[in-house]
């Protein structure tokens, strides 16, 4: 397992997959001042595999552009790519995701999610999640969420008594939890869930 | 070629004046905006229009995103006026692969020959006069834009130009400057138009002007389905087509806009649609690309008003030696606005489809919702399929869901078909067609079977 | 009325594309108007003889198969879909848009060669369809494009009910169906046999078996016949379990 942290501005990663090799990797991104991250994942071999998990969290008052490709060029080549996103009072992301798949890169199968809370009345999300495919036998799947926090939950919590600030923190939690999890570093874990302000 | 004996779409009543042509030197200037304007006996405040929207025009640069329209060259067209689109003059003139598509697809002989240009008359004149009763005595405007304009013109000033101004973009610069031809429709309040209009000119719809302008106001709690284009290749001598829409969708009052184009394959299809949609009005777009060597069309809604609704059915098909780039762009300005884009797109043979969209929820649409879908069947190897959306969303209590998926014809799926004994290239059209169904499915029966056919005959190959 | 007919596998070998053996010198015999029960655990590859069967371009064979003592291996599918084979799925795939009613009228097209009354067809699928119990809702959507497991094997029926195939193939037409349905799927296989069709069914549990009298019972095991017999051989299994033969 890989970990990354994208915390200054400008940072670039980029990960070569050779042949039968597999890239499993956990990314944080965030920073005390506005920043722009990009990834890259190039499946250069033949039955290479990429599974990467990622939150980006901008702090209030800042904007993270994170850039992310998912690139094909050999066959029976497969990527997974979930981004979630927790966007404070405020603040932005700009997240372009792109998955090419080349002429060459056939029986390749490729995922890309983008899920994203806003917290803020000011809060915004501009997400571009490009499909670029050249070659047809191929599966290709790519999706983005905005949601709401959903007010059932708010309500269920609180029937427990629980207040409804507190219920908030806990559904946004419950969001990230599964990424934060990843990461063994427990004082960056703490961070994480302190980075999360709520209005 | 003397056009005088070709009917013109509005001749059974809708206007004369125009039937001749003016020729004019190649390019475009000011003068020629002038002469255009001048043959045509416009009021002085379309003139004008035509003028600031040509300035417009020459200081807009071409779009930077977007298949490259560099060989796209303004001198080299006539902006002259023209009833209808050219045509071949006689039967043998036209196209075989035209000639073989409206067998195969099943063109009834009369309006073969009307589609050709060949036949000079059309026996619909009794149809049109009746629907054309019923509609006046409901107090429905619907006329050709040029008589629009000189007919109505306080109600076509107050919306002319409002939802797409020339500063849109250089196209919408362009029509403005030189449109011609179009429809004009009003429906006023609470009247519901239940004969999709245009359906009895279904033959005569196809044959487009190439700056056609269109204009349609629903007034509130009105209904109007609009429906143009044909399923059948149309062949057209010249190469840049660059319409504008303008729908204003007022309280509580729905429109269906219903375009299904298939130009032949040396045409630019350049155009911009947009419908503004007021409080609980909706906006219903199916828009169906199968021909033209290059389309860039996003049909757009503009939720203004608490609860409106838009929602765009898109289906593209792009073969050797096509681009589609089309998609749809909704923007929700109110609170609980919905909106649906589906866009089902299948490539072949070399061809490309791009899905261009975006679906923008503006701080203060509390409760607004937004989802896309948009799938893409890549039949071969040579083919490519893009999609390139995006989604901006500033308000924290709406939500946005976006699906797209790429994939070819499944094997499963092929050979499941097969085992029941049919031909692999059938089964290939039968599933090409089970993939578009859901939008199909919207559209007026005559098209839809005329598309499942069309869709057939090229997955087999036997057309172009 | 079918005339009668054998499907004869001759020591066939499967194994798939990379090279994995999965029957090894399979020799099975079956005539029309009689029902065939082809047995075995889990991984016997069972299954895998039905696809062999029709035609399946994942799996390379060695062997014979022939319908009416004519070589079938090199046909394509659709082929041996016209010489009268029929498989009905354990998981059939789903077909978003495309209507059992727009599959059986293309089928019955290739299948005839000339245009079948489209009226009549559709009569004859809404009789079956009602006698096996199906949704008649379901037979306009697309074909098991959200359909519950049940439902799925009723459709498959209800294809070869109407197609009027020389032989079907059910690969494990039971699993999924409660005892109602179980029934109904009993009752249809039955009068398939009766109008001469004949029919293998695949299945490793002796439910189905119960409602349909068995004429000759065939057990695989690890890719090899094992066991032939009558439907009395069931009666043994169910006791004794594959262990026990």
């Amino acid at each position: 397992m890989e970990y990354l942290l994208f915390n200054e501005h400008l940072k670039q990663k980029r990960y070569v997959i050779l042949k039968g090799r597999m890239l499993k990797l956990v990314f944080f991104a965030s920073a005390a001042t506005s920043c722009a991250f990009d990834l890259e994942i190039i499946l250069k071999g033949k039955d290479s595999t990429a599974e990467v998990v990622g939150l980006v969290i901008p702090k209030p008052n800042t904007t993270i552009v994170m850039h992310t490709h998912q690139i094909h060029e050999y066959s029976h080549t497969k990527s997974t790519l979930l981004v979630k996103t927790v966007i404070p009072d405020k603040s932005m992301v700009t997240y372009e995701g792109t998955i090419r798949i080349e002429k060459n890169a056939f029986q390749s199968d490729a995922y890309q999610k983008n899920e994203t809370m806003l917290l803020g009345d000011t809060a915004r999300i501009h997400t571009s999640p490009i499909l670029e495919i050249l070659n047809h036998d191929v599966k290709c799947t790519h999706g983005a969420t905005s949601k709401p926090i959903p007010e059932e939950e708010l309500l269920y919590l609180q029937s427990r008594g629980i207040s409804q600030h507190q219920a908030h923190k806990m559904i946004v939690r419950g969001f990230i939890d599964d990424i934060v999890s990843q990461f063994p570093d427990s004082n960056l874990r703490i961070n994480m869930y302190n980075d999360i302000h709520l209005v | 070629m003397n056009t005088a004996f070709l009917p013109h779409p509005y001749a059974f009543g809708f206007h004369t004046a125009d039937v001749h042509t003016y020729k004019s030197r190649k390019g475009l200037t000011q003068a020629i905006v002038l002469d255009i304007s001048f043959q045509k006996k416009e009021p002085t405040w379309m003139r004008e229009f035509r003028l600031k929207s040509f300035a417009v025009f020459l200081k807009k640069s071409m779009p930077l995103w977007g298949p490259s329209l560099s060989s796209l060259t303004f001198d080299d067209f006539y902006y002259y006026l023209k009833p209808i689109e050219s045509q071949a003059a006689t039967w043998e003139k036209l196209p075989k692969d035209i000639k073989e598509t409206y067998d195969k697809i099943g063109i009834p002989e009369m309006e073969k020959k009307f589609l050709s240009g060949v036949s000079a008359q059309y026996e619909s004149e009794v149809v049109y006069k009746s629907v054309q009763k019923t509609l006046t005595k409901k107090g429905v405007i619907f006329l050709d834009m040029d008589s629009a304009v000189r007919e109505y013109p306080e109600l076509v000033r107050k919306y002319f130009g409002t939802v797409i101004p020339a500063g849109d973009n250089k196209f919408a610069a362009l029509n403005s400057s030189v449109w011609s031809g179009g429809s004009f429709i009003y429906v006023p309040k609470g009247v519901k138009v239940e004969l999709p209009l245009q359906a009895y000119f279904r033959i005569n719809a196809a044959r487009m002007g190439q700056f056609e302008r269109t204009l349609i106001i629903a007034d509130e709690g009105s209904f109007v389905h609009y429906s143009e284009g044909c399923t059948a290749p149309i062949y057209s001598t010249d190469s840049l087509h660059s319409a504008v829409v303008e729908i204003i969708v007022k309280k509580g009052a729905r429109v269906r806009y219903t375009t299904v184009q298939n130009w032949s394959t040396n045409v630019y299809n350049l155009v911009t649609k947009r419908a503004w949609v007021e409080e609980e009005g909706t906006m219903e777009w199916v828009d169906c690309n199968l021909g033209s060597k290059l389309t860039m069309k996003y049909p757009s809604m503009y939720l203004v008003g608490r609860k409106a609704r838009g929602q765009v059915l898109s289906i593209a098909y792009a073969g050797a030696g096509q681009i589609q780039d089309a998609g749809a762009k909704a923007i929700h300005i109110a609170p609980e606005t919905t909106s649906e884009i589906i866009s089902k797109s299948i490539v072949r043979d070399g061809g490309r489809t791009s899905y261009r969209g975006m679906a923008k929820i503006l701080h203060g649409a509390k409760g607004a919702k937004s989802r896309v879908v948009c799938d893409a069947l890549i039949i071969d190897k040579d083919s490519r399929s893009d999609t390139y959306p995006v989604m901006d969303i500033q308000e924290k209590t709406a939500s946005m869901e976006h699906e797209a998926t790429v994939s070819k014809i499944s094997d499963e799926q092929l050979l499941y078909l097969t085992s029941r004994g049919i031909a692999s290239k059938e089964a290939q059209s039968m599933i090409a067609n089970g993939f578009i169904e859901p939008i199909v499915k919207e559209l007026p029966l005559e098209y839809a079977v005329e598309l499942n056919r069309l869709i057939r005959l090229q997955m087999q190959g036997s057309v172009g | 009325m079918v005339k009668k007919s054998t499907l004869t596998i001759s020591h066939l070998s499967a194994a798939t594309q990379a090279g994995m053996e999965i029957l090894h010198d399979v020799s099975l015999s079956f005539a029309s108007s009689k029902v065939y029960a082809v047995m075995g655990p889990n991984g016997s590859g069972k299954s895998t003889l039905a696809h062999v069967l029709m035609g399946n371009p994942e799996y390379k064979i060695k062997g014979q198969l022939l319908l009416n003592r004519k070589n079938i291996e090199k046909l394509s599918t659709e082929e041996r879909a016209r010489h009268g084979l029929f498989l009905s799925y354990q998981s059939p795939v789903a077909i978003p848009g495309v209507s059992v009613v727009n599959l059986l009228r293309t089928a019955t097209d290739s299948l005839h060669g000339k245009k079948v009354s489209l009226s009549h067809l559709i009569k004859q699928i809404h009789t079956y369809a009602k006698e096996l119990r199906i949704d008649p809702t379901l037979l306009e959507r697309g074909i098991h494009d959200g359909f519950s497991g049940g439902e799925r094997k009723k459709i498959e029926l209800l294809q070869a009910l109407v197609l009027k195939p020389t032989f079907v193939i059910f690969d494990e037409i039971d699993t999924g169906l409660d005892v109602d349905a179980l029934r109904v799927v009993a009752k249809g296989i039955n009068v398939l046999k009766e109008n001469g069709t004949g029919v293998v069914m695949i299945t490793h549990y002796k439910r189905l078996l119960s409602y349909i009298p068995v004429d000759v019972v065939y057990v695989l095991s690890k890719g090899k016949v094992v066991k032939t017999g009558d439907r009395k051989l069931v009666t043994v299994i169910e006791r004794k379990g594959y262990t026990g033969l």
